[in-house]
C-alpha cells in the first residue's frame, strides 16, 4: 500500500464535508474518486495534499504517518499534485518551471551557490521531462503563453520533477477539449506504466475515469458509498442511486 | 478612580474608531480595496468641519453639510481614479490609495493643514455631566452617542435596504453579486461614498477633541487598521468587537505607560492575535 | 511590471536575447558616469552632495526591491529599517565607536536580527495583511524616537555625529564620501544581480509569481519570504546608516510614512522587480524633488498626483515603459529584416 488513509474527518462549521473516510491506494494503481457535486471529493483531495488539515483521522504513507503534513514536507517525499486549474508559473520559460521543481527536489532552495555544471544537469533532467510530456522545443517558451492543454501537460511535468511516488490530480480533464482529455488520459497511463507511480484522480468525467481506472472509489455526503474495481462499481446499487439522484455531472 | 475615567475615555475612543473602521471594513468587503487614504478622509473631514464652522454654521448643520461633501468627493474619487484599475491585481490598488492619500495629504498642507485648528464646542454641549458618580465631558458623551447612533443606523441599513443587500451579496461573493443583477460600478461609487462620508463624520465629530490638522488622520488609520485585523478582515461585526478593545487598549496605554508606548502595546497585542487567531476574534476575517 | 518580468525571465533561460548587448553598454557608460562624477561636478560640491543623497536613496530603493521585486510582498512601512539603521549608527558612532567598519556591521547586524524576529510573524500573513502591518511598524519605530527622545533628540532628530573614520582614516571630504556611498551601491546592486541567478533567488521568483505552486513543489514559501525580508531589511538599513553617518544628523522625518511613500515611489517609478530600475527612479526622484521643492511647497500634491498616475497609467515603472518601447522597436527592426 502506498497512500493509508484511516478515519478521515474533516468539518467546515455544521458540514461535514468528509466524515470518517478510509481507504487505500496500491502501488502503481490508478485510483479514482468520483462523486457527486459536493460530495467532498475536493475536500479529501486538500486533506490528502496538506492543503487542509484533518480534524480526525490519520493518513500514512508508506507506513510513515503523515497526518497534517505541510504540502512542503509532502513534496519532500515524493507526494506531488497537479491543480484543476491548472497552476504554472506562467510568466517564466517552460523549463525554468520545471528546473525549480527540480531544484527543491534536490534541496537546493535557499542555495546561494550557482554552479554551472549543476544547472546544465539540472537543465538536462528538465528537458527529458519536459520531452517525456511532449512538450520538447517549447522550452524556452513563456509558460502562460502555452495552449491550454500543454500548460496541463506542463503542470504534470513540475509534479513529475519531484520525482514522486504518487501523484494526485485534481480533476485533470475539466475544462479541456476532446483531443486534449485524450493526451491526458494517455499521459496518465504512461506515468504508471512508464513511470511506475500511483495515481490519485478526482474527476467528474465518469466515462474517463471508468475507461482509465483500476480501482474507484465513490463518495456521497462525505462518506464512501461504494469502492472496487469499475466493473462492480457501475454495477453497484448505491451508486446507481447517487446517479440517478440528479447531480452527478456525467 | 483612574480606571474608570479611563474605560470611559476608551470607550469614546473605541465609538470613533468604529465609526471610521467601518468604513474601511466597508469598501475592503465589497471592493478587496486596502484603503490607506481613509485617514486622509478623517482629515478632510476634520478640516473642512472647522472651516464650516468658521463660516458661522451652526454645528448639527456641519456635522451633516461634511459628510455630504466629502462623500461625493469620494464618490468622484472612485469614479475617476480607483475605476481605472479594477481588474488590476490588488497590490496596484494598495499603492494607489497610498498615492491618494500623499496627494491629499499635500492639498490639505496648502489649504492650511501645517496648524493645528481648533473647533469650537457648541454652547449646548460644553461642560461636564456627572454619570454614577463620575464626571464625563458632555460633547465625548455626544460624540459617543452619535458615533453608536450611526453604527446601528448603518446596520440597520445594510440589513433592511436595497442597497443594503447588494453590499451583503457583494460582499459575501462579488461573482455572486454579478449574479444578482448588480451595477457593480455603481455600487462601488456609492460604497466608496458612503465610505468616505463615514470617515469625515468622524473627522468632524472628533474635530474638537483631536483638533484639525492635514495629518490628523494619519494615527486614527494606524489604529483603525489595527481594529480591522483584530476583528478580521472584512468582518463588520468584528470591527465592532475590535473597534472598542484598540480604544480601551490605547486610553489605558496612554494613561499608564504613557502615549507613544500604548500603541507598541497595541501592535504587540495585534502581533500575538495573530499567531493564535490568523482571522480574527470571530474567525471570518478573509485569508486570501 | 509583466513586460519587464518577461524580459528579466528570458534573461534567467539563458537564452541569447538579441536586445541584451546596448543594453549593456548602456548601463557600463552610466555606471561609469556614475564613478567619475566627482570629476565633472569640481565646480559645485552641492551637486555632489545631491548625487550622495541620491546614491543613498538608490540603495534603499534596491533594498525594497530585494523584497517586493524577488518575493511580491509589498511594504509600506520600509522607512522603519532606513530610519533603524540611521538611529542605531548615529547612537552607536556617539556612544561607542566612529569606526565606520564597527559601526556599520553592528547595525546591519541589530537591523537583520530585529527584522528576523518581527519578520517571523509578518511574512506568514496573507499580502494585504503584511502591508498594513509593515506601515504599522513604521508608525510604532516613529514613535520610539519620542519615546526614548532623551537619547535620540526627539523632535529635534539626533544631531552631533562625529566625522567618522575608516581603517582609523577620517572620512570627511564629499569627493570620498561620494565614492564610499557609490561603492556601496554598486557592490549591493551586484549582489542583487547574482541572488538573482542563484536557485534562491529563482525559488523566490516562483513565489512571487504562483506562491500556491511553490509550496506544493516543496519550497518553503515562509521561510524564504523572511530570507528576503531579513535581507531587505539589512540593506535598508545599511542605507540609513551611511545616511546618518555621511549627514552629520538625522531627524524623526526618515521614519515618517511619507519618506516609506518615497522609497515606494523610487520602485514603482524604476518598476518593480527590475533590480536596476529602482535605482534610477530613486536618482530621478530624488534631483526632481530637489529641484521642484525648491520652487513650490506644493511638493506632496506633485509627489501624490505622480504616484498615482504612474500606478494607473504605468505600472511597470520607467523601466517597464521603456522595456516594451523596446521590445517593439526591436520587435519592428525583427519584422523589417
Amino acid at each position: 500500500m502506498t497512500l493509508q488513509i484511516n478515519g478521515l474527518s474533516r468539518r467546515f462549521g455544521g458540514l461535514k464535508a468528509v466524515n470518517d473516510v478510509t481507504t487505500s491506494i496500491a502501488d502503481r494503481a490508478i485510483h479514482s474518486i468520483i462523486g457527486p457535486n459536493g460530495a467532498g471529493k475536493t475536500t479529501l483531495f486538500n486533506l490528502v495534499t496538506g492543503a487542509l488539515a484533518p480534524d480526525a483521522g490519520r493518513i500514512s504513507f508508506q507506513g510513515q504517518d503523515i497526518t497534517g503534513w505541510t504540502p512542503e514536507r509532502l513534496a519532500g517525499i515524493g507526494i506531488a499534485r497537479t491543480f484543476q486549474r491548472t497552476s504554472i508559473f506562467k510568466d517564466l520559460p517552460v523549463v525554468e518551471n520545471v528546473a525549480l521543481s527540480i531544484r527543491s527536489r534536490r534541496g537546493m532552495n535557499r542555495s546561494l551557490m550557482r554552479s554551472a555544471a549543476t544547472e546544465r544537469s539540472i537543465d538536462v533532467e528538465a528537458r527529458d521531462i519536459l520531452a517525456w510530456v511532449g512538450l520538447s522545443s517549447k522550452e524556452h517558451i513563456r509558460a502562460g503563453s502555452l495552449a491550454h492543454g500543454f500548460q496541463r501537460a506542463l503542470d504534470i511535468a513540475i509534479g513529475l520533477a519531484l520525482k514522486p511516488k504518487i501523484i494526485l490530480m485534481d480533476e485533470p480533464l475539466a475544462g479541456m477539449s476532446r483531443g486534449d482529455r485524450e493526451t491526458v488520459a494517455t499521459l496518465i497511463t504512461r506515468l504508471r506504466e512508464e513511470m511506475g507511480l500511483a495515481i490519485v484522480v478526482v474527476e467528474h468525467d465518469v466515462g474517463m475515469v471508468m475507461r482509465l481506472s483500476d480501482r474507484i472509489t465513490v463518495m456521497q455526503h462525505g462518506k464512501v458509498i461504494a469502492e472496487g474495481p469499475p466493473a462492480a462499481v457501475r454495477e453497484d446499487e448505491a451508486v446507481k442511486n447517487a446517479y440517478l439522484h440528479g447531480n452527478f455531472a456525467a | 478612580m483612574l480606571a474608570i475615567s479611563l474605560a470611559l475615555n476608551g470607550i469614546v475612543l473605541g465609538s470613533v474608531l468604529l465609526l471610521f473602521s467601518l468604513g474601511l471594513t466597508l469598501i475592503y468587503g465589497v471592493g478587496r480595496i486596502v484603503n490607506f487614504a481613509h485617514g486622509a478622509l478623517f482629515s478632510i473631514g476634520a478640516m473642512l468641519g472647522v472651516w464650516l464652522a468658521g463660516q458661522g454654521l451652526p454645528m448639527w448643520l456641519t456635522l451633516i453639510v461634511t459628510p455630504v461633501v466629502v462623500g461625493l468627493i469620494g464618490a468622484m474619487l472612485d469614479w475617476a481614479i480607483l475605476a481605472r484599475i479594477r481588474d488590476r491585481p490588488i497590490v496596484d490598488s494598495m499603492l494607489l490609495t497610498f498615492g491618494l492619500a500623499l496627494f491629499i495629504t499635500g492639498i490639505l498642507y496648502e489649504m492650511g493643514g501645517r496648524h493645528v485648528q481648533m473647533m469650537p464646542i457648541p454652547h449646548m454641549l460644553e461642560g461636564a455631566t456627572t454619570i454614577f458618580g463620575f464626571t464625563l465631558p458632555v460633547y465625548r458623551l455626544f460624540v459617543s452617542l452619535l458615533a453608536v447612533m450611526l453604527a446601528a443606523g448603518l446596520f440597520l441599513f445594510l440589513k433592511n435596504s436595497d442597497w443594503g443587500l447588494r453590499v451583503r451579496a457583494a460582499n459575501d461573493d462579488p461573482e455572486m453579486g454579478a449574479c444578482l443583477g448588480i451595477n457593480r460600478e455603481m455600487l462601488m461609487h456609492s460604497v466608496v461614498g458612503v465610505s468616505a462620508a463615514l470617515a469625515a463624520i468622524s473627522g468632524v465629530a472628533a474635530a474638537p477633541i483631536f483638533m484639525a490638522y492635514a495629518t490628523v488622520g494619519d494615527k486614527i488609520l494606524i489604529l483603525a487598521f489595527m481594529t480591522v485585523i483584530l476583528g478580521g478582515l472584512g468582518s463588520l461585526r468584528g470591527a465592532v468587537v475590535a473597534a472598542y478593545v484598540v480604544g480601551l487598549i490605547i486610553v489605558f496605554g496612554e494613561g499608564y505607560l504613557g502615549g507613544q508606548m500604548a500603541l507598541m502595546l497595541l501592535f504587540v497585542l495585534v502581533m500575538a492575535m495573530l499567531i493564535s487567531w490568523p482571522r480574527g476574534f470571530f474567525g471570518e476575517g478573509r485569508t486570501e | 511590471m509583466t513586460d519587464a518580468v518577461v524580459l528579466q525571465s528570458k534573461n534567467l533561460a539563458g537564452e541569447r536575447a538579441p536586445s541584451r548587448r546596448p543594453y549593456l553598454l548602456a548601463m557600463i557608460i552610466l555606471a561609469v558616469l556614475g564613478a567619475t562624477l566627482p570629476f565633472w561636478v569640481t565646480n559645485s560640491p552641492f551637486l555632489l552632495i545631491l548625487a550622495s543623497h541620491a546614491v543613498v536613496a538608490a540603495i534603499v530603493a534596491l533594498s525594497l526591491d530585494l523584497l517586493t521585486g524577488n518575493t511580491g510582498l509589498l511594504s509600506f512601512g520600509h522607512a522603519a529599517w532606513y530610519g533603524f539603521g540611521a538611529y542605531a549608527a548615529g547612537l552607536l558612532s556617539k556612544n561607542f565607536s566612529s569606526e565606520i567598519l564597527v559601526i556599520l556591521p553592528l547595525t546591519v547586524m541589530a537591523a537583520s536580527l530585529t527584522a528576523l524576529a518581527i519578520g517571523a510573524i509578518l511574512v506568514r500573513q496573507i499580502g494585504k495583511t503584511f502591508a498594513i502591518l509593515t506601515l504599522a511598524l513604521s508608525q510604532i519605530f516613529y514613535a520610539l524616537v519620542f519615546v526614548f527622545s532623551d537619547r535620540t533628540g526627539g523632535e529635534d532628530g539626533l544631531q552631533g555625529v562625529p566625522i567618522i573614520t575608516a581603517f582609523g582614516q577620517t572620512v570627511a571630504s564629499p569627493e570620498a564620501w561620494y565614492w564610499l556611498l557609490y561603492g556601496v551601491l554598486v557592490a549591493s546592486l551586484a549582489g542583487a544581480l547574482y541572488l538573482r541567478t542563484t536557485p534562491l533567488g529563482r525559488a523566490w521568483l516562483a513565489i512571487k509569481e504562483n506562491t500556491e505552486r511553490a509550496r506544493f513543489i516543496g519550497i518553503n514559501t515562509g521561510a524564504l519570504k523572511l530570507i528576503a525580508y531579513v535581507f531587505s531589511a539589512g540593506l535598508a538599513s545599511l542605507a540609513g546608516a551611511l545616511f546618518v553617518l555621511f549627514n552629520g544628523a538625522v531627524s524623526p522625518d526618515v521614519l515618517h510614512w511619507f519618506e516609506s511613500g518615497k522609497i515606494l515611489m523610487y520602485v514603482v517609478l524604476g518598476g518593480v522587480g527590475t533590480i536596476v530600475g529602482p535605482i534610477f527612479g530613486a536618482a530621478a526622484f530624488t534631483l526632481t524633488e530637489h529641484y521642484v521643492s525648491s520652487v513650490t511647497d506644493a511638493w506632496l500634491i506633485y509627489f501624490g498626483g505622480l504616484f498615482v498616475l504612474i500606478i494607473i497609467v504605468a505600472p511597470g515603472g520607467l523601466f517597464g515603459i521603456a522595456g516594451s518601447l523596446y521590445a517593439r522597436l526591436a520587435a519592428g527592426r525583427e519584422t523589417r529584416s
